[in-house]
């Protein structure tokens, strides 16, 4: 078990008049190597869990464990802990603030107190793995586009070499095309280093597409916790708590409710899957084998 | 004659170096050439550097042709005693609505434009309180912007141009740091806006989903015009969208993607119940 929340309460200037209970017995395990979507719409209590992740705040009650170990506990050092989970907040381009990208990137490994060449190692390797090449080192972050300045920020997470990156609504402003590639570099990571991914997120598409679990939270309860397809299956209880489900899966209901019948183990969640199952139930109709 | 005429209109980007020389030019608008009439809800499409928020500048007269015409309400934005009236009439909306806030309570909010365009001080509540209404916003007319969510403050942010009786607002990506909600609530508002009220609304986005209720989508890429139409015929050229970065709704996709495997679909399926429609005549 990686990551785990134990009965995690959180609740913010509790005794006062604005006392506000964000995260009510949240339970779950994250194994290394997943890749957890984690859902919910404003207010739902996502963004409070992610600061619990890696102790930018400290539950109210109940624990979070980092390989079993409370990150609570005094033993623990904050330091190891934050850059053994990365943390890449919504608009992360708004925190570059070095005067290149090169040394912006190796701001993480310097605070870890690195020596200066295995700082620059590592914030080498970390935009090569973003896809910025050397011709980017000596820009000022601010010469970069929206996208690429997106791909800096989270260059500068990767050079502290985590092993869970938690990713607060990262395609969040970007268009479609900045918005695929972001998250086909966050897909990129999670397959070829084997890198724990959390992808928080308000869009169900985005969910379908990359995640393997979801976890849906709703006015700081986990609402649903399983595998993508399962979770997605509860079409209407998502749509009453304002999340909705991929477009797909609506069509795909709205056809059984009609009293087409479809396979139980059809791929419903992407174009692709739905294609090919819609274009079957047609052929198969026409050869007779309905 | 049209609300917004913009004839021609080129507009270039200058860089400078270090002693002031132009060191590069890059072209955001070429030969755009566009009329908008007054009541029509008009989307505008397009990805990041397309050239669709340089468009929306011109029309509010935040920045000036480099070559060609643009006439609002059949004032020349390039005549410097327009551009007022032209400010009034063509009200512009922003993406971060924290960057549009500025006083400590909604109806203050709401006031700033009125009053600064010389409204005398009991029609400023009138249009307060009616601006509110329309944008459904009256109950938290006390309360402090910054307790307000995404949605809320882009619908305060409305109101705050509409107070100002505008023929036309103009929203630049108004959603794009918004959750679902917060995006159906404004859509919702614009919408009625443009029933009811008549306002022409020109919405920049790069969601296609929020195009698909418009009278017309224009779309952007590389400074031109590409396509303009309903949206219907727009969002039937599936492959040029897609290779200009876009989206295209996913009953659209589906449909296109069964139709050149064979199965015969009808043109321009735009929503869920459509397809679900049409596809319900393959299996009869």
């Amino acid at each position: 078990m990686m990551i785990e929340f134990r009965n995690v309460d959180y609740i913010y200037e509790p005794e006062t008049p604005y006392e506000m209970h964000a995260v009510k017995n949240v339970s779950f395990s994250i194994e290394a190597g997943e890749f957890v979507g984690l859902l919910g719409h404003t207010g739902s209590g996502k963004s409070t869990l992610i600061e619990l992740f890696n102790g930018l705040l400290k539950p109210s009650s109940g624990s979070v464990l980092f390989h079993g170990t409370d990150i609570s506990s005094k033993e623990v050092s904050m330091k190891e802990i934050r850059s053994k989970i990365g943390i890449v907040f919504q608009y992360p381009e708004h925190q570059l603030f070095e005067t290149t990208v090169l040394r912006d990137v190796c701001f993480g490994p310097k605070n870890m107190g690195l020596p200066e060449e295995e700082q620059k190692e590592r914030a080498k390797a970390a935009l090569t793995s973003v896809g910025l090449d050397e011709s980017y080192y000596e820009m000022s972050p601010f010469e970069l586009s929206g996208g690429e300045k997106r791909r800096a920020a989270i260059a500068g997470v990767l050079a502290m070499e985590p092993e869970a990156l938690i990713l607060d609504e990262p395609s969040a402003g970007l268009d479609p095309r900045g918005r695929d590639e972001i998250l086909g570099l966050i897909r990129k990571l999670w397959q070829e280093r084997g890198l724990t991914v959390v992808l928080v997120s308000h869009s169900m598409d985005e969910a379908a597409k990359y995640a393997q679990r979801v976890i849906v939270m709703h006015e700081g309860v986990k609402t649903f916790d399983g595998p993508t397809r399962e979770v997605f299956t509860h079409a209407k209880e998502l749509s009453e708590i304002g999340l909705g489900v991929p477009s797909t899966v609506r069509i795909f209901s709205m056809l059984r409710e009609r009293g087409v019948a479809f396979p139980a183990d059809i791929d419903e969640l992407s174009i692709d899957g739905a294609v090919q199952a819609l274009l079957k139930r047609v052929q198969d109709k026409e050869g007779g084998h309905v | 004659m049209a609300l917004i005429d913009i004839h021609h209109l080129f507009h270039s980007f200058y860089r400078y170096n270090e002693s002031g020389e132009v060191a590069g030019t890059k072209e955001a608008l070429r030969d755009v050439t566009l009329s908008i009439e007054a009541g029509t809800f008009v989307a505008v499409l397009g990805h990041n550097g397309s050239g669709k928020s340089t468009l929306a500048k011109h029309i509010n007269a935040l920045f000036l042709p480099s070559k060609g015409q643009v006439l609002v309400d059949g004032r020349d934005t390039k005549d410097a005693a327009n551009v007022l009236l032209i400010r009034r009439e063509a009200g512009m909306v922003f993406q971060n609505p924290d960057n549009q806030m500025i006083a400590n309570v909604v109806e203050e909010e709401v006031a700033f434009g009125p009053e600064n365009i010389g409204v005398p001080t009991e029609e400023i509540w009138e249009r307060v309180a009616d601006s509110l209404e329309r944008v459904g916003m009256t109950a938290y007319r006390m309360h402090s912007p910054d307790r307000l969510s995404g949605g809320q403050k882009q619908r305060v942010a409305i109101a705050g141009i509409v107070s100002m009786k505008p023929q036309c607002i103009i929203l630049d990506e108004p959603t794009a740091m918004l959750d679902p909600v917060g995006r159906r609530e404004v859509l919702r508002t614009l919408h009625e806006l443009n029933e009811k009220e008549k306002i022409t609304i020109l919405l920049i986005t790069h969601h296609m989903d929020e195009t698909i209720d418009a009278d017309r989508v224009i779309v952007m890429d590389d400074g031109e015009v590409v396509l303009d139409d309903v949206p219907r015929e727009v969002f039937a050229h599936v492959d040029e969208l897609r290779s200009r970065g876009l989206d295209v709704p996913v009953p659209t996709q589906l449909a296109y993607e069964l139709k050149k495997r064979g199965l015969e679909l009808p043109e321009g399926i735009l929503s869920e119940e459509e397809f679900v429609d049409a596809y319900m005549k393959l299996c009869k």
